[in-house]
């Protein structure tokens, strides 16, 4: 398993404080985030309230009159379902086709619910990253957040899904390289978002930032994304746990690889918390 | 819808097609990916056509007005959709049933994508065993429902047209391995009609699905019933019956000797239109089963009756034309290509699908 403990990656100074010249593997970016969560809960709050919402949403969908259809990934016997932007996957989903001529009311109905969810989903992820990288970034970093995330959701939908045909083995394993090579580019791409940068910023620093980090980044993709998929196969909390579980620690994750890559220039989250911590005993 | 209307007569009072002779109106050359068989329907002014896909013609000029390619392969049959602006066609394939958008969604600007032509996918089939693929099935509209067997298994399904919610289900000999899908059901005064071999004749209600009644016939074989105020019709390999819509007891039976596999009866004003797949075409007494007339045609057909026309492609190749007083034939036409579909009469044509194009037929 790349980027795993022990598999050549280097070694860290102490789990939880790395030194600002190491790099992370998975399960130590993993932990990491984890430990955040731990001692600011308040990180895992967006996602929980978005989590009801999405279970709520998967709800509305299954028994009002619009189509829908159960999430494709839920079918599979096992899959990796990652989208870039933290945040879960539900249990069902509505395609564009069935919108189209839909009554006014109809149609206001579905796209309300189908606006609703990315950009709560939008919201709960700038907020968690915001946090854990204690930065401060204005409404058009949101904006470009949300449009970002939007593009990243709805155009595999007005394309009709990205559905390739693997007839062989080796082309299968080619496709799924590529696949992994461009998300692990990616990876960052939220986090720069968040603290600011411009879309074609944030993908030239995603893209360079990225490099030299690829085992530990596409060991988290894969680990997230099944995350995300096994728990949105649990019969109708599906939706729930996939979002409130999965897509804080996705994006406390993004954070981390993000902070310390900017070492030299910025304190490490567990550093942010500490600090804050340490604020919050003296205030006592 | 196929067999224009839900009893499954075959017969449209209000239409007449070409009557001593025809000629080519128009012949659409569909995309590649199009394979026509099953019968053409018509709403107002435009045709739809289902075959590895959907095509929507002009039925004056066979124009295009859109197509997309799909898993679709019966003949569409149009619900209305109370949430929708146009209405649903319902659609069969190998794989399921499907609710595509009447209009053909709307095209992407600046592209040759468009968006919308599917609605939803409604019940699958089970993925295909050792028989290959299973064969499309018929739906039926009526009372704002969809009525359909589900290809590939002993179902029958009522659909809501919205969304392709299953309203009710019922499924014969479940727990047999060897069994047959419904045939094309007979839906009429808030009953379904269904047969399926094996020996299966039942009805359902409606609205609730739940079971009417149900006989097991003398006959492995039965072909789709025909609703009608006399009863229901049913024809088996080798006979034809009436049974009564009440509680479907016997009322005439008449043994054709025939050996049918794949035809529908067709029933127009007491005349029952039948093919014995060995060497005849048959016009029966509705009331009484007996001959009213008996022609050579020697294939299967599913025959369609519009103005004193009866018109039946003999084994998927010719279409033949007959009298329905006499029997008497009138014209012939094959064409160039194999299969060709049961036509769809309207407006003095014919239109049939024919493997990759759309004919339209006119009075020579």
């Amino acid at each position: 398993m790349p980027g795993t403990e022990g598999d050549g990656s280097e070694a860290v100074s102490s789990p939880g404080h790395p030194s600002p010249t190491t790099r992370l593997s998975t399960l130590d970016v993993l932990k990491s985030a984890l430990r955040c969560i731990r001692r600011d809960p308040v990180l895992a709050v967006p996602f929980a309230v978005v989590g009801v919402l999405v279970s709520l949403v998967d709800w509305l969908r299954q028994h009002d009159s619009v189509p829908m259809v159960p999430t494709d990934a839920l079918s599979q016997s096992v899959s990796v379902n990652y989208a870039v932007f933290p945040q879960g996957t539900a249990r069902t989903a509505r395609h564009i086709g069935a919108l189209v001529d839909l009554e006014t009311r109809y149609l206001l109905w579905a796209v309300g619910l189908e606006v609703l969810v990315p950009l709560a989903v939008g919201i709960a992820g700038w907020v968690t990253i915001t946090r854990v990288l204690d930065t401060h970034s204005g409404p058009r970093a949101l904006s470009r957040y949300l449009v970002a995330l939007a593009a990243v959701i709805s155009i595999p939908q007005l394309l009709g899904g990205f559905s390739v045909d693997i007839t062989g083995f080796l082309f299968g394993l080619l496709l799924l390289a590529v696949a992994l090579f461009v998300l692990t580019r990616l990876f960052l791409l939220p986090a720069l978002l968040v603290t600011g940068s411009g879309f074609v910023t944030a993908l030239r620093q995603s893209y360079r930032r990225s490099r030299g980090q690829g085992m530990t980044i596409a060991g988290l993709i894969i680990v997230i994304g099944l995350a995300y998929w096994g728990l949105a196969t649990v019969p109708v909390a599906g939706g729930f746990l996939s979002t409130a579980v999965v897509a804080p620690v996705h994006a406390v994750a993004v954070g981390t690889v993000f902070s310390t890559d900017s070492r030299e220039t910025a304190p490490s989250p567990a550093d942010h918390i500490e600090s804050r911590d340490a604020r919050s005993d003296e205030s006592q | 819808m196929g067999r224009y209307d839900p009893p499954g007569t075959g017969h449209n009072p209000e239409v007449s097609g070409p009557k001593d002779n025809v000629a080519v109106a128009w012949t659409h050359q569909a995309p590649d990916w199009f394979r026509g068989s099953t019968q053409p329907i018509r709403r107002g002014k435009t045709l739809y056509v289902g075959g590895n896909g959907l095509l929507a013609l002009d039925t004056e000029t066979g124009k295009r007005r859109f197509s997309f390619q799909g898993p679709y392969h019966s003949a569409p049959a149009i619900a209305p959709a109370s949430i929708y602006q146009t209405k649903t066609l319902g659609i069969t394939g190998s794989d399921g049933v499907y609710g595509l958008n009447a209009s053909g969604g709307r095209e992407l600007p600046f592209t040759d994508m468009s968006v919308g032509g599917e609605r939803w996918t409604g019940p699958q089939s089970p993925t295909p065993g050792f028989f290959g693929p299973a064969e499309s099935t018929t739906p039926v509209t009526a009372n704002g429902t969809i009525y359909t067997a589900l290809p590939g298994t002993n179902s029958i399904v009522a659909l809501n047209p919205n969304s392709g919610e299953i309203l009710w289900q019922q499924t014969h000999h479940k727990d047999e391995a060897v069994s047959g899908t419904y045939n094309r059901p007979a839906v009429d005064d808030g009953l379904v009609f269904v047969t399926a071999w094996p020996q299966e004749a039942t009805a359902y209600r409606a609205d609730t699905g739940e079971q009417h009644w149900h006989r097991e016939l003398e006959e492995m074989t039965v072909l789709p019933p025909v609703a009608t105020d006399e009863g229901v019709v049913i024809q088996t390999r080798e006979s034809v019956q009436l049974r009564t819509r009440s509680d479907g007891a016997l009322l005439w039976e008449r043994n054709l000797d025939g050996n049918v596999t794949d035809s529908t009866p067709a029933v127009a004003n007491g005349t029952i239109f039948v093919a014995d797949e060995r060497e005849s075409l048959h016009a029966l007494s509705l009331a009484t089963g007996e001959t009213r007339w008996t022609v050579p045609f020697d294939g299967k057909t599913t025959p369609v009756v519009a103005d004193g026309r009866v018109y039946a492609v003999d084994s998927l190749w010719a279409l033949e034309a007959f009298d329905v007083a006499t029997g008497e034939k009138q014209f012939e036409y094959h064409p160039s290509e194999v299969p060709l579909s049961p036509p769809m009469v309207g407006d003095g044509m014919l239109y049939l699908a024919n493997r990759g194009r759309v004919l339209a037929l006119e009075e020579a």
